[in-house]
């Protein structure tokens, strides 16, 4: 099964995986409760953020992994019930500004809520 | 990775992470580096923008071009180009004014690089404009009750010299024409019968009869007038009156140094100064204060002038009427917060119709009332944080006035 940043069927495809298969996806993956503490951190995003994956794990995603993700465009989406949309924004590798297309994933069946990352 | 270089990646990972927004910029505009804050604050505004990102003197030029201005014109190689200022910005968000406030500082860090460092600071912003606002009010509030206490000076000027000028026409009237009249009234008699010999008894009679009745006439225009002068310098006395408890009122707004008063006694020493007078009526006063209630601030003797007026009405209403038990009971009971003390008097009472009245200016159920005492009463209670009222099921059933006092 190919597997697409754009997915239709993307959630429910990442619901139904053991963590580790994420690492085989060509974009990052943010997994996190619905409170915004980081579940999971695949490779590719530690490769896109710098971020170690096991210094995200268990923290808050918004405010102290990517406090540039923490307003309305991103953060503030995520209290909504239901959540697919694309975005065009700006990470920091450390602190270079790298463009970054993310895709919030969230939806009141699933358990988890889910950011990814495509760089571009 | 050697120490220094580990210390390196830690010093930027913390830069990354600091709450404040910055970035690192050529004097071009493009943008080298941005820790994390800086994308969280920035983004938003390039995406409604739609500009690419990359650029801060995209962003600028719309918001504040007059930074791109001042950078461009710095001329030194490094040095400070903006400390700590603050910038409005106006932005259209969708239809909707945004307005947002920024402080920032701007380091030219070397000839081709500037630092930009920034926070939004529009919640501060807001709370001061906020608490500047409430202090704006408040001094708003101070001044007009400083213009009324200087219009209740003015009036109490002009009431004072209006008293002083009836007085000096109450001197005037003297009642000399009138003893005039009555000499000449008294010589005519004394000389009635050389007057009658001269022009006959009849004429004789008309003339003393004449004078006697234009001295009869003097006599009651003077009286009139002095009791209209009496009735003037009555309702002077209350104009003042009111006028000084406005300013006690004012006073206690300006001021909170107010005593504190023992209501007990108050009531005891009122009750003392009218006790002849409820004597003479045969009306009994009941009352019931606890010793133990608490002290409140206010003016010992206005409050007193309240209770007397009270106690003076609710004499003068059982005093109205022929009935059996005449009296007035005195309850007192504490609050948490106040004291409420009831008056109620066995006298005539009222209906509804005066109960609406009770408390308009110049409004009497009394022959010879002003229609001012219950008004200065509840000024003076209000202006003691209290309430005033009064009760009364209806005509010769009876009146109870209710008083709340704060402690």
């Amino acid at each position: 099964m190919e597997i697409e940043f754009s997915s239709k069927s993307l959630l429910t495809w990442l619901e139904s995986q053991q963590n580790s298969m994420y690492d085989e996806l060509p974009f990052g993956v943010v997994k996190m409760n619905k409170n915004g503490i980081v579940v999971y951190y695949n490779k590719q995003e530690s490769t896109i953020t710098g971020v170690d994956s096991g210094m995200a794990v268990g923290k808050n995603f918004f405010v102290q992994i990517a406090p540039c993700t923490n307003n309305f465009m991103v953060a503030e989406k995520y209290k909504l019930a239901e959540l697919d949309e694309e975005l065009n924004y700006l990470f920091t590798y450390v602190t270079t500004p790298t463009k970054v297309k993310l895709r919030l994933l969230k939806s009141a069946e699933h358990w988890h809520q889910y950011m990814l990352v495509h760089k571009y | 990775m050697n120490s220094t270089e580990q210390q390196l990646q830690k010093m930027i990972s913390i830069i990354n992470q600091i709450p404040t927004g910055f970035v690192e910029m050529n004097t071009d505009g493009s943008i080298l580096q941005m820790n994390a804050k800086g994308i969280q604050l920035l983004m938003p505004m390039f995406t409604m923008l739609q500009l690419s990102g990359t650029n801060m003197y995209e962003l600028l030029q719309v918001i504040a071009p007059e930074i791109i201005i001042r950078i461009q014109k710095f001329e030194p190689d490094s040095g400070i180009i903006a400390q700590q200022e603050n910038h409005k910005v106006e932005m259209d968000m969708g239809g909707q004014k945004m307005i947002r406030y920024f402080y920032y500082t701007i380091y030219k860090v070397e000839a081709n690089i500037v630092s930009f460092v920034f926070d939004d600071i529009t919640e501060l912003q807001e709370k001061e404009n906020q608490i500047r606002e409430a202090l704006q009010e408040k001094a708003i509030e101070q001044s007009k009750f400083e213009m009324a206490s200087g219009i209740l000076h003015d009036i109490g000027n002009a009431v004072v010299g209006f008293g002083a000028y009836i007085n000096r026409i109450k001197r005037h009237l003297t009642y000399s024409d009138l003893n005039t009249l009555n000499s000449l009234h008294g010589f005519l008699e004394k000389n009635q019968q050389p007057f009658e010999a001269a022009i006959g008894s009849a004429k004789t009679k008309a003339m003393i009869d004449m004078i006697a009745g234009i001295a009869e006439n003097q006599q009651k225009n003077a009286e009139a007038a002095d009791s209209i002068i009496s009735e003037q310098m009555g309702i002077i006395a209350h104009i003042s009156d009111i006028l000084a408890i406005q300013r006690q009122y004012i006073k206690g707004q300006q001021t909170e140094d107010r005593e504190k008063v023992n209501i007990r006694s108050v009531i005891n020493d009122s009750i003392a100064m009218i006790l002849p007078a409820l004597t003479k009526k045969h009306i009994v006063i009941q009352m019931d204060i606890p010793l133990d209630l608490p002290p409140v601030k206010g003016d010992k003797t206005r409050l007193m002038q309240v209770f007397l007026n009270l106690f003076k009405n609710a004499s003068e209403s059982i005093d109205s009427f022929e009935h059996e038990e005449k009296k007035i009971t005195i309850i007192a009971i504490k609050t948490a917060e106040s004291v409420n003390i009831s008056i109620a008097d066995s006298g005539y009472g009222f209906d509804d119709d005066i109960a609406n009245n009770l408390f308009t200016r110049g409004f009497t159920s009394k022959d010879t009332g002003s229609g001012l005492g219950l008004l200065n009463c509840r000024s003076i209670i209000e202006s003691h944080q209290g309430t005033l009222e009064l009760h009364s099921d209806g005509f010769t059933k009876g009146a109870t006035a209710l008083l709340t006092l704060k402690i």
